[in-house]
């Protein structure tokens, strides 16, 4: 794996927006903590231009070179972030999303007023160190994706309602409406309360839990970023199993102290399998016994309504790119779609008034699968011979085609050796709906010199992502219904059928 | 207050490292490297060498930068965090220990729950306190040796913190000892302090712990040889308070011949109580 040789460096900058006075400065590199500093002229010049611009009433936003991604975010003129990034993959839209929820993970620990009254910069400083780990944390490789996708990120226990249940009537007795179980990070099962968390905070949450040092209780002053950043709420954590945690944001009661290891017990010891299942659940995510196709290596899901979502890469299969290769290359790919084909705010064209086919509520999941069948389709698998590739699946709203309408598919090929870069080859097969399709047999595929075309969807409501890797592919389907489905050849169809069948499960699960 | 228990008097000082007492040990590791417990779990001994659980809720105070999250680290065998900041509000975090009572000659395991909270929450928040001191069954005060200030503060502390809570133990722990090249706090200072306050002090060096082959996890066994004066002494003192509440020895008694010289420090605690007289 040519892993290593991709390493690029992540520097972030945080400095007061008034006098220019460096806070604090953290980077990476190659995905792991890096100390090297950026010399205090770069520092100063990257702040000046920022400066400079500004005074001429010009907001210097991002700026690119030949190998590094500079973005300039300034917060209630008072916070300056800036980032450099040489790493493969990282348009503007990610670094952007990046500052702010560092802002946020700033305002979560120490609060807005802090930020925005600085009386005293080295106290400032001083207080912001408590945020490096959830910092730097943001700046490194993850396992989560929330930090990109703005959702939560889950994971579907087998035995949800049970924990549900336990987990209602603990917050109950303690008088929280906002409780939640968190496995290293990822919600379990949460309170309606906890689900109404606004963003940031809703991933930033889950997100501090998995990144602090073990505890076995805490009682955390925390403000949220969007629900409360000015007053304080107290962040309760209590370690049920080393790994799992059970949080609790309240007011000024109860005390610590009333959370005692009776309680805890009395609610928790009868569902003491399903909360160390859980556990054993937190890579994959998803119950052993769930079908899941051997060829799908990753999978990402999104609930983009309730902003949920689910992220694996380990599915059982051993072959191909490393975990760490497969979440970095689903994330590239998640970036690269929502950056270049479904930028944030962009109406898709059938987004207009009164051309909807139907209601966005009525959307299912969709799922992409490549099949290595070798040599059929129109040209498909002689632009792609001896490549990598690399197929997602976005499944948006419903056109003006009405309910057949799928979603597009982006096919990327990835380099000989498996791993990064990314080359999109401007590829893009769109569909036009099922019938279409099959009228020609097989999808088609544009050639490489080809530009890509905007794909006429977005991911609104509910979108899976999944990727298949070394697959030679010469076709590739989608389909918006499993009874469309049926009607396929059943040879064929089968993979799609537990692919479609996962992500409505999947669905049902969240 | 009660007499202090000479130190050895309760807890078989070097049990530890006898072979009943390793095979206690093993119950709080986990392939030589510290179990962690959930608050849900407990170690569990085989059937017949089975032993009873005294849980105590102990609250560490001292000024900030002392080292106070570093020495529960210290004490629980996780890591020392490399970058020092203001712990964020309260974090509680459980040690267990097993320990031979000389008495009796049973074996207990204790649940120490240290509390601990950063200075700069504590000011600015009103609820910790009273949480951390709510039921709470020991004191420690922590100072630093490379730090005059915050040796100087204890008496502050000790009435400030503990000035309401006149049963529970109270302990004096110097930190940074491997620094003595650079101390603040000079040994006649310490004599000083001990005469006036009649409380047992241990010092502490604030040294990586050792690591395990692999060169990356910390040495569980070797973690919990170094820090065993500590919870036998806190045990000890922790367990004869628990005596003393219950009528079973005699009860408060000042006794100003008794109590000088009666601290404990790692090396007394291991030469058990020949420093006594």
């Amino acid at each position: 794996m040519a892993e290593e040789s991709t390493e690029g460096a992540v520097h972030l900058l945080c400095l007061t927006t008034s006098s220019g006075v460096p806070l604090f400065c953290r980077s990476s590199r190659g995905g792991a903590p890096s100390r090297q500093q950026l010399p205090f002229s770069i520092i100063g010049s990257l702040n000046g231009v920022h400066m400079f611009g500004a005074n001429m009433d010009v907001t210097l936003r991002s700026a690119r070179t030949k190998d590094t991604a500079v973005v300039w975010k300034t917060f209630h003129d008072s916070i300056s972030l800036i980032v450099l990034s040489s790493e493969q993959g990282s348009p503007e839209l990610r670094l952007e999303r990046l500052l702010e929820l560092v802002f946020g993970a700033m305002v979560l620990l120490v609060g807005l007023e802090e930020l925005t009254q600085i009386r005293n910069v080295e106290r400032l400083k001083k207080d912001l160190r408590a945020t490096y780990g959830l910092i730097d944390s943001l700046l490194l490789d993850s396992e989560l994706m929330g930090d990109l996708t703005q959702c939560v990120d889950c994971i579907a226990p087998p035995d949800g309602p049970l924990l549900q249940e336990a987990l209602a009537g603990i917050a109950e007795e303690m008088g929280s409406v906002f409780a939640s179980l968190v496995a290293r990070g990822r919600v379990v099962a949460a309170t309606q309360g906890w689900w109404r968390l606004g963003a940031p905070e809703s991933v930033l949450l889950p997100w501090l839990v998995g990144t602090l040092p073990v505890q076995a209780a805490r009682d955390y002053p925390v403000y949220l970023p969007h629900g409360s950043p000015t007053v304080p709420h107290r962040l309760l954590t209590l370690m049920l199993l080393p790994g799992l945690d059970l949080c609790m944001l309240c007011g000024p009661q109860p005390p610590l102290s009333q959370v005692e290891p009776q309680v805890l017990e009395r609610w928790w010891q009868p569902v003491l399998e399903p909360l160390r299942a859980c556990l054993a659940l937190v890579p994959r995510g998803l119950p052993a016994g769930f079908p899941v196709h051997p060829d799908i290596l990753g999978l990402l899901l999104l609930h983009l309504e309730q902003r949920r979502g689910l992220f694996t890469v380990e599915l059982g299969g051993v072959e191909g790119p490393s975990p760490r290769s497969r979440r970095r290359l689903l994330r590239s790919f998640y970036v690269l779609v929502t950056s270049s084909y479904f930028p944030p705010g962009q109406q898709a064209p059938w987004e207009g008034e009164g051309s909807l086919g139907g209601p966005r509520s009525q959307l299912i999941p969709f799922l992409f699968r490549g099949r290595i069948t070798g040599g059929e389709g129109r040209g498909a698998g002689r632009s792609c011979r001896g490549c990598q590739s690399l197929l997602c699946g976005v499944r948006g709203g419903r056109g003006p085609g009405g309910p057949g309408r799928p979603g597009a598919l982006l096919p990327f090929e990835l380099g000989e050796d498996g791993g990064l870069p990314l080359r999109e080859r401007g590829h893009l097969l769109q569909h036009r709906g099922l019938g279409a399709e099959r009228a020609s047999g097989q999808a088609g595929c544009r050639g490489p010199g080809s530009p890509p075309r905007r794909a006429a969807i977005s991911l609104t409501r509910t979108s899976v992502l999944a990727m298949e890797l070394r697959v030679r592919y010469s076709t590739a389907r989608c389909c918006s219904s499993t009874s469309a489905l049926r009607s396929w050849e059943p040879a064929r169809s089968t993979a799609w059928m537990v692919a479609l069948v996962s992500g409505n499960r999947l669905m049902n699960l969240m | 207050m009660a007499r202090l228990p000479a130190p050895g008097s309760v807890i078989v000082p070097d049990w530890h490292e006898s072979t009943e007492g390793k095979e206690h040990l093993s119950c709080i590791l986990r392939k030589n490297r510290r179990r962690v417990f959930g608050l849900l779990e407990r170690p569990v001994l085989p059937p017949q060498v089975a032993a009873d659980t005294a849980s105590y809720k102990i609250f560490v105070s001292g000024k900030s930068g002392v080292g106070k999250t570093a020495l529960v680290a210290k004490l629980a065998g996780l890591e020392v965090p490399v970058i020092h900041h203001e712990t964020v509000g309260i974090q509680t975090t459980v040690v267990y220990w097993p320990a031979k009572l000389q008495a009796s000659e049973r074996v207990v395991i204790f649940r120490f729950e240290f509390w601990d909270c950063g200075e700069a929450a504590l000011k600015k928040f009103d609820h910790i306190l009273p949480a951390c001191k709510e039921k709470t069954d020991a004191f420690l005060f922590l100072f630093s040796f490379t730090d005059r200030a915050s040796f100087e503060d204890l008496p502050a502390q000790l009435s400030r913190i503990a000035g309401d809570a006149p049963n529970a133990v109270k302990m004096v722990i110097g930190s940074k000892f491997d620094q003595y090249m650079h101390t603040d706090v000079p040994e006649r200072d310490l004599t000083a302090f001990r005469q006036a306050w009649e409380l047992p002090l241990l010092r502490v060096k604030s040294v990586p712990g050792r690591r395990l082959a692999d060169g990356r996890t910390l040495d569980g066994r070797a973690g919990l040889l170094d820090v065993a004066h500590i919870l036998n002494g806190l045990g000890e003192h922790l367990w004869h308070q628990d005596q003393v509440a219950a009528g079973l020895i005699p009860g408060p008694r000042r006794s100003p011949q008794m109590a000088v010289g009666q601290a404990l420090d790692g090396a007394s605690d291991r030469r058990g109580s020949q420093e006594q007289d």
